[in-house]
């Protein structure tokens, strides 16, 4: 999974400062002076040059795809790596992008990609399946990162230079979704003779654009790529990305055109920046979703009753309007809706409070008990979220007590499993539900313990592992519906909010849209003059 | 003492000073809970890929061995390099620096600029309309959050006006020259109140002197009596009052680089915090003491330049 | 030169108006030097201070004129005031170390004047600084020149001090106790410097202090304040020998003298007033030995005598016959 819950990170923190609201007042008081917006007439055809500005609230870590953690190093270094696969518009399944068609063996076990013809490397190299190979055995072998999602490959061959053959240790459906990850993404053959290091300050991919500098800690600029295979793409001339961390200046910044895209406005601001002219204010769906964590390693939390009490006493839906200003939608299932074989009629524990009292009565705990919550400190929204649910669990009787540390050690207390409660996001990083089933619901076979809370359902488990290997959808629907209903029943977590992608920009960008795993394609952007 | 060998003595004792403050930030960041492995893997990664980087990193090894090895780098220049960048921390420090050091020397110079005119006119006059305004506005400015008066600053003469970019640093001299203005602005209305009241206080007492009377009895231009005699012995209390705050200067540096988007030293201090980056946040505390020193070196040297009863030493 | 009318000021404090001054007339003829003894709070500075126009902020004058070559110098505006300090009225202050300016060259201070006032160039007013120097006899002045107060003696200070004040070469001299803070020894020199230059250029000179033996060296003329009035008024020698006042003769008692070693000194009785409320009467009488039940009211003149002297005191009579330790009442 993408790194989504950091303290100084963007995506998971709609809310992160408390200035925002008033800030935004005065936005609105900046847009009455300014009269209404006129939306520009959209001209149909995409206009090729101009220079695109585009501000993220965190710098660019490294520009080395197994070594990338983090959404805003990803995106932009999906811009200089392609994949074999590449996540579909609507999130659900895969695209052929630099494999233009691929096989699979009757026994399932060995798939052949034909690569795309005519695709070059911005050096102006031809792309051959040993850079393929090279590329993804990296990742394979990379000690850490996101290597744990090849761990089904057993081998790669090539064949001929365009044709790549990868044979899995057994049957393994997602396959394809796996190698839509950035961390899968194809540079040249032993980095063109290259040590990594040095490749990576001056990379090679086949993507749209090419690094021109990366000014770490400030701004980092691509241009376009003359040897990119889309015809006529890239529109833009060039792409910056600046590392602009307070959201209000960056929203000023949009404002009075000193960038064009703002990767994360806060939500307090999405309706006061509608309102102003000259800007778009767009919500993409996401994969991203929020919980409250129990840890089974305590005894009143591997009690049933306990978890679902408290899963019936969490009022989502007014958490939403609370912390996300609605933006966020309310969730039954474990997944997100953007998600294949997401089940919209999985049955809910909503907010009841009867329901949560009659629970807990008959738990080991029917007069309550006392607990401690785990949240990020440099987050106001995961403030606001541990206010409310102290505030709620107390009517069943359970004292909250808010355990507010730094990122350095909620992660080390998260893994450590030294919590009672939890506040946690995630967003699948690839367009199949495996790798959030496996993570979440296989304690062992995830390698997280199921997201660190130690939940075992043995008929879950089994269920996760059928789903890799169904090859036939309607199986693999049945057998997803079937999870999110137990899971739904066990409560593990309590299901919080499915949170959208928020993006403000000029109204002379044309183009932009966010997958639901969070990338974006800048190629297919451009400016109106 | 001559003031060359001033500097000496003072750059000396900079030796125990950056030991000391070496051990001292070794120790607390090795102590507050969290690893900079699983900062940067996240928290659900497996615990033997945790292991594996921090075994790659040399953050298995005992604290003591640790410390050694940090130590003997330093001994070399080495200040070692950074987890999350994969580059060595003085270089990452350095690309830093400059945004720093503009915001720090632009804002003195704005705080001097705003609070010499205010101090005098409100000493002049004590207890006028004028001099009551000069101190209670600047009062309203400092209970206001640096954050909060950059904002404003930026609404109102950057984005409105376009007179000024809305943050960033530029890419040369006037670009930066540029940029700079509306933070510096900020920090110094931030800590101009501190060195107007303190500069006001002092001219007022200075004003009783009897030098005051002597310059006065010589017939010179009030003008001349203030800025010759009144304004030089002042300002010894101003020089140190503001020596005395640089330390919350540069703490205030942080949070404006950061609504300015200024790739400074402060922002970088507080993101390798955040993500546990252990080498550079030693290396900024490192150089952080430096710049205090030096800072306060040269506020003492100024003193014995406007003081010539000032013994430095 | 100078002549000034029933002068009275007023100085708010917090506990209410001190009346510092209070109705004194005096006469200075051109190159005259005038003695002012009294003890401290008798209003002498004040005095001074108004002669300059330079009374602290809380000070004001109530009444009288300040006749200074043919100008009521509190009738004219506050830039003919400043118009004639420095250039023609000069000041010389008590405590030389705080007179002068730490941070500030004390050549510098010394030439400030001819720079600023006379419209001499940074050379000029720098070799007129120089002259000076060497003129109230201070040896090495070009290294002098060049040196912070805290670098020089207290008589050196005092030179300085002199210099600045004489540096537009001002008709009248106001001298505030410059040698109150120096050994006996400087002392001397000082009082002979001032009396060399009274001499030499007809500069006319108020000399304020409580050290009657200074009075008794520098100046012809002695006028005695006490609580804000001029008490006594005359040839220094006949109001030393003869006093007229009794508050004269206790202060002329209370002075050491070699030539009555192994006599004690007689202190004045009690202590000066309060200035918020100054006693009705002749303001003397509460420690007054020859105080009679008419000194209790009314105003108490300084009436002139035909041999140039004057008095307050209407039982001027009874003074040599009246001890000084006892009181009448």
């Amino acid at each position: 999974m993408t790194q989504l819950n950091r303290g100084t990170r963007g995506r998971a923190l709609p809310f992160r400062s408390l200035t925002a609201i008033a800030f935004a007042f005065m936005v609105v008081l900046a847009a009455c002076g300014s009269g209404a917006s006129s939306p520009t007439a959209t001209p149909s055809k995409p206009q090729r040059g101009g220079d695109l500005v585009f501000a993220h609230a965190i710098d660019i870590k490294t520009l080395d795809p197994v070594q990338a953690v983090e959404t805003e190093t990803i995106y932009p270094l999906d811009m200089i790596f392609e994949t074999l696969t590449e996540t579909s518009t609507n999130g659900q399944s895969v695209v052929p992008w630099l494999a233009s068609s691929w096989d699979l063996s009757t026994d399932q076990l060995t798939w052949t990609f034909h690569l795309r013809a005519g695709v070059q490397f911005s050096d102006g190299t031809p792309l051959t399946s040993a850079d393929v190979k090279f590329s993804i055995d990296r990742n394979r072998n990379f000690n850490g990162g996101f290597s744990f999602l090849d761990s089904a490959i057993k081998d790669i061959t090539t064949p001929d230079p365009e044709t790549v053959v990868i044979t899995t240790k057994y049957p393994w459906k997602p396959l394809l979704a796996d190698l839509a990850l950035w961390a899968n993404g194809i540079y040249p053959n032993n980095f063109e003779g290259k040590t990594a290091a040095a490749f990576f300050n001056d990379p090679v991919g086949t993507g749209p654009f090419v690094l021109d500098f990366w000014n770490k800690g400030v701004s980092t600029k691509m241009t376009r790529n003359p040897h990119y295979w889309q015809p006529g793409k890239p529109y833009l001339n060039s792409v910056t990305w600046t590392f602009v961390p307070d959201d209000n200046t960056r929203i000023l910044q949009l404002k009075g055109g000193q960038i064009q895209l703002d990767s994360f406005p806060p939500f307090a601001t999405l309706n006061s920046l509608k309102a102003s002219s000259g800007i778009t204010v767009q919500t993409f769906p996401s994969n991203l979703v929020s919980y409250v964590l129990m840890n089974e390693h305590m005894a009143q939390f591997k009690d049933v009753h306990v978890r679902r009490a408290i899963a019936y006493a969490i009022d989502d839906a007014a958490m939403n309007k609370a912390a996300l200003y609605g933006y966020g939608k309310t969730n039954c299932s474990y997944m997100a809706p953007t998600l294949s074989y997401y089940d919209p009629q999985t049955p809910c524990l909503t907010y009841n409070l009867s329901m949560a009292k009659q629970e807990l009565a008959m738990s080991a705990y029917p007069n309550g008990f006392s607990t401690s919550m785990l949240i990020g400190s440099t987050d106001v929204y995961q403030e606001a979220v541990g206010t409310i649910v102290q505030q709620e669990l107390k009517a069943i009787n359970i004292n909250v007590t808010l355990d507010k540390v730094d990122p350095g050690q909620l992660y080390s207390t998260l893994a450590e499993e030294k919590y009672g409660l939890a506040y946690e996001a995630w967003a699948s990083d690839i367009p199949d539900p495996d790798e959030q089933a496996s993570f979440m619901l296989d304690p062992v076979g995830g390698g997280a313990d199921s997201y660190s809370t130690g939940f075992n359902d043995s008929q879950v488990v089994q269920w996760v592992h059928q789903t890799e290997k169904a090859f036939v959808e309607s199986q693999r629907a049945s057998l997803y519906t079937q999870i999110q209903v137990q899971v739904a029943q066990d409560a593990p977590w309590a299901v919080l909010q499915f949170v959208p992608y928020q993006y403000a920009f000029s109204n002379n960008v044309h183009g932009f849209f966010a997958y639901p795993t969070g990338n974006y394609h800048l190629q297919d952007v451009w400016l109106s003059q | 003492m001559d003031r060359l060998s001033y500097v000496g003595k003072r750059l000396l004792h900079l030796i125990p000073i950056l030991l000391g403050i070496s051990i001292l930030v070794f120790l607390l960041i090795h102590l507050i809970p969290g690893d900079p492995a699983r900062v940067l893997l996240g928290p659900h990664a497996p615990a033997k890929v945790v292991a594996a980087q921090d075994k790659a990193w040399g953050l298995d090894l005992p604290l003591p061995v640790q410390f050694v090895n940090f130590l003997g780098g330093l001994l070399h220049g080495n200040l070692g390099t950074s987890l999350t960048y994969q580059e060595p921390a003085v270089t990452l420090m350095a690309s830093r620096l400059a945004a720093t050091l503009w915001l720090l020397i632009s804002a003195s110079i704005l705080t001097v600029v705003i609070t010499l005119p205010l101090a005098v006119a409100a000493a002049m006059r004590p207890n006028s309309w004028i001099d009551h305004a000069i101190r209670l506005i600047p009062l309203v400015g400092l209970g206001m959050p640096a954050f909060w008066v950059g904002i404003i600053l930026l609404l109102v003469l950057a984005e409105s006006t376009g007179w000024f970019p809305v943050g960033g640093f530029g890419t040369d001299f006037l670009s930066h020259l540029h940029a700079i203005v509306l933070p510096a602005l900020t920090v110094a209305l931030g800590i101009a109140p501190i060195t107007v009241r303190s500069l006001r206080a002092a001219m007022l007492e200075v004003l009783q002197a009897d030098f005051v009377t002597t310059a006065r009895a010589k017939g010179l231009a009030e003008r001349r009596v203030i800025l010759a005699h009144v304004l030089r012995n002042a300002i010894i209390p101003a020089i140190t009052v503001f020596g005395l705050n640089i330390g919350w200067l540069v703490g205030n540096t942080l949070v404006v680089e950061k609504v300015f988007a200024l790739p400074g030293i402060g922002a970088l201090m507080l993101d390798s915090i955040l993500s546990s980056d252990f080498p550079v946040v030693q290396a900024i505390a490192l150089v952080f003491a430096v710049l205090v020193v030096v800072v306060s070196t040269s506020t003492d040297i100024l003193r014995s330049l406007v003081d010539p009863r000032v013994k430095l030493g | 030169m100078l002549e000034i009318r029933s002068l009275s000021v007023h100085i708010r404090s917090r506990r209410g108006v001190v009346h510092a001054v209070d109705d004194v007339s005096l006469t200075l003829l051109e190159g005259e030097a005038l003695g002012i003894a009294g003890e401290s709070g008798s209003g002498k500075t004040t005095l001074l201070r108004a002669v300059l126009g330079l009374l602290p902020r809380s000070a004001h004058v109530v009444h009288g004129e300040i006749i200074f070559e043919g100008v009521d110098l509190l009738a004219v505006s506050a830039k003919q005031a400043r118009e004639v300090r420095g250039k023609r009225i000069g000041m010389v202050f008590q405590d030389p170390m705080t007179a002068l300016n730490p941070v500030m060259p004390v050549g510098d201070q010394v030439s400030e004047g001819p720079r600023y006032r006379l419209g001499q160039s940074a050379d000029e007013s720098r070799r007129t600084a120089m002259k000076l120097l060497t003129e109230i006899g201070i040896p090495d002045p070009a290294r002098r020149y060049r040196a912070y107060a805290h670098q020089l003696s207290g008589g050196m200070r005092q030179r300085i001090d002199i210099a600045i004040a004489l540096s537009c070469r001002p008709h009248l001299l106001l001298c505030d106790e410059p040698t109150t803070a120096l050994d006996v020894t400087i002392q001397d020199q000082i009082l002979r410097l001032l009396k060399r230059l009274s001499a030499e250029s007809g500069l006319g000179m108020l000399y304020v202090t409580h050290d009657l033996a200074v009075i008794a060296q520098t100046c012809p003329t002695v006028a005695v304040m006490y609580a804000g009035q001029v008490v006594e008024r005359g040839p220094v020698a006949e109001v030393f020998s003869r006093p007229r006042h009794p508050y004269t003769r206790g202060l002329l008692a209370s002075v050491p003298d070699v030539h009555r070693i192994g006599s004690a000194l007689e202190p004045i009785q009690g202590t000066p007033p309060d200035l918020h409320s100054p006693p009705s009467g002749c303001r003397f009488h509460p420690r007054c030995p020859l105080a009679q039940v008419d000194c209790l009211d009314g105003d108490f003149p300084l009436l002139s005598t035909a041999d140039d002297r004057a008095t307050a005191c209407i039982h001027s009579e009874r003074m040599a016959t009246t001890p000084l330790l006892s009181t009448g009442l």
